[in-house]
C-alpha cells in the first residue's frame, strides 16, 4: 500500500498534552477541503498527520523537582527530622514544591523557554526525543514504497526543529555509512511564529543545514522552508528570522524554495495562536503548495481568496461598517428629503 | 532516588500513549487507492479544472508504480522488490539493481510510451549510474543512491531527467479536448514517466530501509540515556541543573560553516552544588553530658557542598555503566550538649545510591552519617527505628530489669 505524505506537527510553549493537535489538524482539513483544486482527493487519502509532543519531558524535569523539593519537606517534617528545624523550613520547601506545579503561566511557558535556551541538558533531551518520534514514524512507513513527509511548527517548535533537524542531518553516519539528506528530508518545513532565531543556542539559524534547497544541495534540511509571521504576533519580534535576500543562496531563492508569508488580518486577540496564522489564506496557501510541490492553488487564486478571508475580519469588516455609515451621516439641517432614506437604510443594515 | 519506580511508570505510561498515538496515525498512513478510485479521483480532478499534470502529480504516489497499481510493469518490478525484502536485515541489493535493471530495459523498448526521446535517453544514463552503485552497495543516500531524485519538482521535471517535463508531456496535448485521442495517449505517456519514478524510488526507499532503521535505534539510544542522565544520576535540584549546563563544554566538531555536528553528547558527569539532604548520624559516644538522653543515632540536616559524580555509558544498549562521586558535606544534628557543624566527605555509588555514606569531624568526634533515599526512608523506616528506639528504651527503664 503507498504512504500518505506526513505532517508532522510540533507545538510551541503551553501545557501540551498528547492530543494538542487536534485542532490545528481540523483547520488544516477544514481549509483545505474549501479548495476545488485541492479536494478531488479527499485530505485523509493523501496526508496523515503526526503530533509530536516533547512538553513531557519538561514536565518529566519539573516534576522531579517538585518531588525532590516535597521530598525534602516531608523528610524533615516525618522525622521532626532535626530537633529545632524550624517549622517554617518545612513550610517553605512545601512551597516551593509547590510552586513548580504545571498550571501556572510562569512553569508553563516561561520555564519551559528558559530550560530549552539556558539548560543544554534540557534542550538535548528535547530534540532527541523530537528526533526519535520522527524517525519512529519514518520507519513505520511501508518501505518499499515512496516516502514524502512535512512539518509545520509553531512558536517554540520552531526553535526545538531547526535544532534538531540540523543536529539530525550533519550526524556522522551509522555503520551503514548512510547521508541521510540523500535519503529522506521534508518537503516543507514551516515555521509559524518563528522563534528560531531569538532561542538561538549552539547553532547559528543563518548558517545551519536547517535550510532550502535542490535535491542537489547534499546538506540542506529541507526542499521548502516557508517563515509566517504576524505583524502583531510579538513573539516573534525579538531578533526575527529575517535571513538577507541571498540566504541560503540566490540560487535556491530563485527557484522559490524559501517563501516569506508576513500576515496582518486580526481575527481573534490571541494571534499568537497556531489555528490563527493556519486560517489565513497567506500562511495555507503556501502550504498546501509546498506540500505538494507545485502550484495547486494560483497568485490569482490566493489574492481573491484573502481578499474574501481579509473582509470577514473583525478590524475590516469594522472598516466596512465605518464606510456605510459614513454614507448614512446626516447634517444638522437635513431635510426630509434625505432623513428618510438615510433611516430606512440605517434600519436595514 | 526519590519515587524512582513511580516516576518511571508514569514516564513509561505518557511514552507508551505517545508510542500509541504515533503507531496509529502511521497504521493510517498507508492507504491503497484501488484502479476505479484512482480513474475516479482523476476525472474529478480534470472536471475541477486541474491542469492534466497537476492531476497526475498528485496521484503518482497513490496510483501509479505503487503497489496495488494492476500495471504490467509494476507487477513486474513489484515482484523483484518483494523478493529483495527480507525480514530485519539489509534488502537484497543484487535483486534490487536488477529492478533498476528491468525499468531502464522495459523504457528502452518502448519509444512509443516513454517520450520524449532525450528524456528516455537521461532515465537509461540514469538507471545505469543507479544500478551500478546499488549493485556495488554504495551508502545509502550518497552517490547514485538517493530517492530524492526521482521526486517530482514543481509538478514538472525530475532532477534526474531535466529533459522531461510534464506539463509539456501532459497538458499540451490535452489543452483542446480531455477527449481526443492525443489527449488519452498524452495522459497515458505522463503516467508511464511517473510509474517508471514512482518504481525507482521506491527501489531506493527500500535500498535505504536499514540504514534509516539504524538511526531511530541510534536515536531511541540517546533518548534513554538523556533519560538515565535525568533519572539514574544523582538528582539535580534546578541550581544545579543549571550549574551543570553552563559547564557542559562544547566537544563537537564544527562544520565548514562553523556550525556544530551532530547532537549534543550525553554528559558522563555531574556537579553536586549546595545540595541539601537528610540523613542519619551515628556516632560511638552519643553526648558528653551526663545526663543526656540522646542516642547514638540522630537524624541531621546536610549540605554537600560541592562534589562530582561520574559514570560512564554503555553505547550499544543506552545504559548508564557505573557511577560513583563524592562531595564535601556539611552535616548539623541537635545534640543536647553538642550541635557544632561538622565537616567531611559523602561518597555515592549508583549501586547504592539509595544509602549513600559519608563521614564528618564535628568538635573532635568523628562521625558516621547515611543518606537514606529521602521520601521513602523518612516515611517508611525513620518511624520504624523510632520506633523500635522507644521500645528498647522502655524495656531499659522497665522496673523488671532493675
Amino acid at each position: 500500500m503507498p504512504n500518505k505524505h506526513l505532517i508532522f506537527l510540533v507545538h510551541g510553549i503551553g501545557d501540551h498534552a498528547a492530543n494538542w493537535s487536534e485542532s490545528a489538524q481540523k483547520t488544516i482539513k477544514d481549509q483545505y477541503a474549501t479548495y476545488a483544486q485541492l479536494s478531488f482527493i479527499p485530505f485523509d487519502e493523501r496526508f496523515a498527520f503526526v503530533p509530536i509532543l516533547y512538553n513531557d519531558e519538561f514536565e518529566a524535569l519539573r516534576k522531579k523537582w517538585r518531588d525532590s523539593t516535597a521530598a525534602l519537606g516531608t523528610a524533615l517534617a516525618g522525622g521532626a527530622a532535626v530537633k529545632g528545624t524550624d517549622a517554617q523550613i518545612v513550610s517553605d520547601l512545601n512551597d516551593i514544591a509547590k510552586a513548580t506545579n504545571k498550571d501556572t503561566f510562569i512553569n508553563t511557558h516561561v520555564v519551559d523557554v528558559l530550560l530549552y535556551v539556558f539548560a543544554r541538558q534540557t534542550a538535548g533531551t528535547v530534540r532527541e526525543s523530537v528526533r526519535k518520534q520522527i524517525f519512529t514514524a519514518l520507519t513505520a512507513l511501508n518501505r518499499a514504497e515512496p516516502i514524502t513527509w512535512s512539518i509545520i511548527a509553531h512558536s517554540l517548535g520552531t526553535a526545538v526543529i531547526h535544532d534538531a533537524l540540523h543536529e539530525a542531518y550533519s550526524d556522522k553516519p551509522t555503520k551503514f555509512g548512510e547521508k541521510l539528506a540523500g535519503i529522506t528530508r521534508p518537503t516543507l518545513l514551516a515555521m509559524i511564529a518563528n522563534v528560531s532565531r531569538v532561542c538561538e543556542t549552539d547553532c547559528d539559524v543563518y548558517k545551519s543545514r536547517t535550510r532550502p534547497g535542490s535535491p542537489h544541495d547534499p546538506d540542506a534540511v529541507c526542499r521548502f522552508y516557508m517563515n509566517a509571521h504576524h505583524d502583531w504576533d510579538p513573539i516573534p519580534k525579538p531578533k526575527a528570522f529575517r535571513p538577507a535576500l541571498h540566504w541560503p543562496s540566490i540560487a535556491v531563492r530563485m527557484q522559490n524554495l524559501y517563501v516569506d508569508a508576513p500576515i496582518s488580518e486580526i481575527e481573534q486577540q490571541n494571534v499568537h495562536d497556531l489555528d490563527h496564522y493556519l486560517r489565513n489564506p497567506l500562511v495555507h496557501v503556501p502550504i498546501f503548495n509546498c506540500m505538494l510541490n507545485r502550484i495547486a492553488i494560483d497568485g490569482d487564486t490566493l489574492k481573491t481568496v484573502h481578499a474574501r478571508f481579509a473582509a470577514q475580519t473583525p478590524l475590516d469588516r469594522f472598516g466596512e461598517w465605518v464606510a456605510t455609515l459614513k454614507k448614512f451621516q446626516l447634517g444638522e439641517e437635513a431635510s426630509w428629503k434625505s432623513i428618510l432614506p438615510a433611516w430606512a437604510a440605517t434600519l436595514k443594515l | 532516588m526519590i519515587t524512582t519506580h513511580a516516576e518511571r511508570g508514569a514516564f513509561a505510561l505518557v511514552h507508551g500513549i505517545l508510542a500509541i498515538l504515533l503507531l496509529t496515525a502511521c497504521a493510517s498512513s498507508a492507504y491503497a487507492l484501488d484502479a476505479a478510485t484512482c480513474a475516479a479521483r482523476e476525472q474529478a480532478g480534470l472536471a475541477a479544472g486541474v491542469p492534466p499534470s497537476g492531476v497526475l502529480a498528485d496521484l503518482a504516489t497513490l496510483c501509479y508504480g505503487i503497489s496495488d497499481d494492476a500495471n504490467p510493469l509494476t507487477k513486474e518490478a513489484r515482484a523483484i522488490l518483494d523478493k529483495a525484502k527480507e525480514k530485519d536485515k539489509p534488502a537484497d541489493i543484487v535483486k534490487l539493481a536488477s529492478a533498476l535493471r528491468l525499468l531502464r530495459t522495459r523504457i528502452g523498448e518502448d519509444a512509443t510510451l516513454y517520450e520524449p526521446t532525450a528524456a528516455r535517453e537521461e532515465f537509461r544514463v540514469a538507471l545505469e549510474r543507479y544500478e551500478a552503485d546499488v549493485g556495488r552497495g554504495v551508502p545509502a543516500g550518497t552517490g547514485f543512491t538517493s530517492p530524492l531524485q526521482w521526486q517530482l519538482q514543481n509538478g514538472d521535471t525530475l532532477p534526474t531527467a531535466p529533459s522531461l517535463h510534464l506539463r509539456s508531456v501532459v497538458d499540451e496535448p490535452c489543452r483542446a479536448d480531455l477527449a481526443a485521442d492525443a489527449c488519452k495517449l498524452a495522459l497515458d505517456r505522463g503516467k508511464a514517466w511517473l510509474r517508471a519514478a514512482v518504481l525507482v524510488e521506491s527501489t531506493l526507499t527500500l535500498y535505504a530501509a536499514a540504514p534509516l532503521d539504524e538511526l531511530r535505534k541510534r536515536s531511541e539510544l540517546r533518548l534513554a540515556m538523556w533519560h538515565a542522565y535525568r533519572d539514574e544520576a544523582l538528582p539535580q535540584f534546578p541550581w544545579e541543573w543549571i550549574l551543570n549546563s553552563v559547564l557542559m563544554k562544547e566537544s563537537r566538531d564544527k562544520d565548514t560553516a562553523g556550525q556544530p555536528v551532530g547532537p549534543q553528547p550525553v554528559p558522563t558527569s555531574q556537579i553536586i552544588f549546595l545540595h541539601p539532604g537528610v540523613g542519619l548520624e551515628w556516632r560511638d559516644e552519643p553526648d558528653d553530658a551526663p545526663t543526656s538522653t540522646d542516642s547514638n543515632t540522630q537524624p541531621i540536616m546536610y549540605l554537600e557542598i560541592l562534589g562530582r559524580n561520574r559514570w560512564s555509558w554503555d553505547e550499544t544498549t543506552g545504559k548508564m555503566i557505573g557511577g560513583a562521586g563524592v562531595s564535601l558535606v556539611a552535616t548539623y544534628a541537635d545534640r543536647e550538649a553538642d550541635d557544632d557543624v561538622g565537616y567531611g566527605l559523602i561518597f555515592h555509588s549508583r549501586r547504592t545510591k539509595a544509602y549513600t555514606l559519608g563521614v564528618t569531624r564535628s568538635g573532635d568526634t568523628t562521625n558516621f552519617i547515611v543518606n537514606a533515599d529521602l521520601a521513602e526512608f523518612f516515611k517508611d523506616r525513620l518511624a520504624y527505628w523510632r520506633e523500635a528506639e522507644e521500645k528498647i528504651a522502655a524495656v531499659r527503664a522497665s522496673p523488671l530489669l532493675e
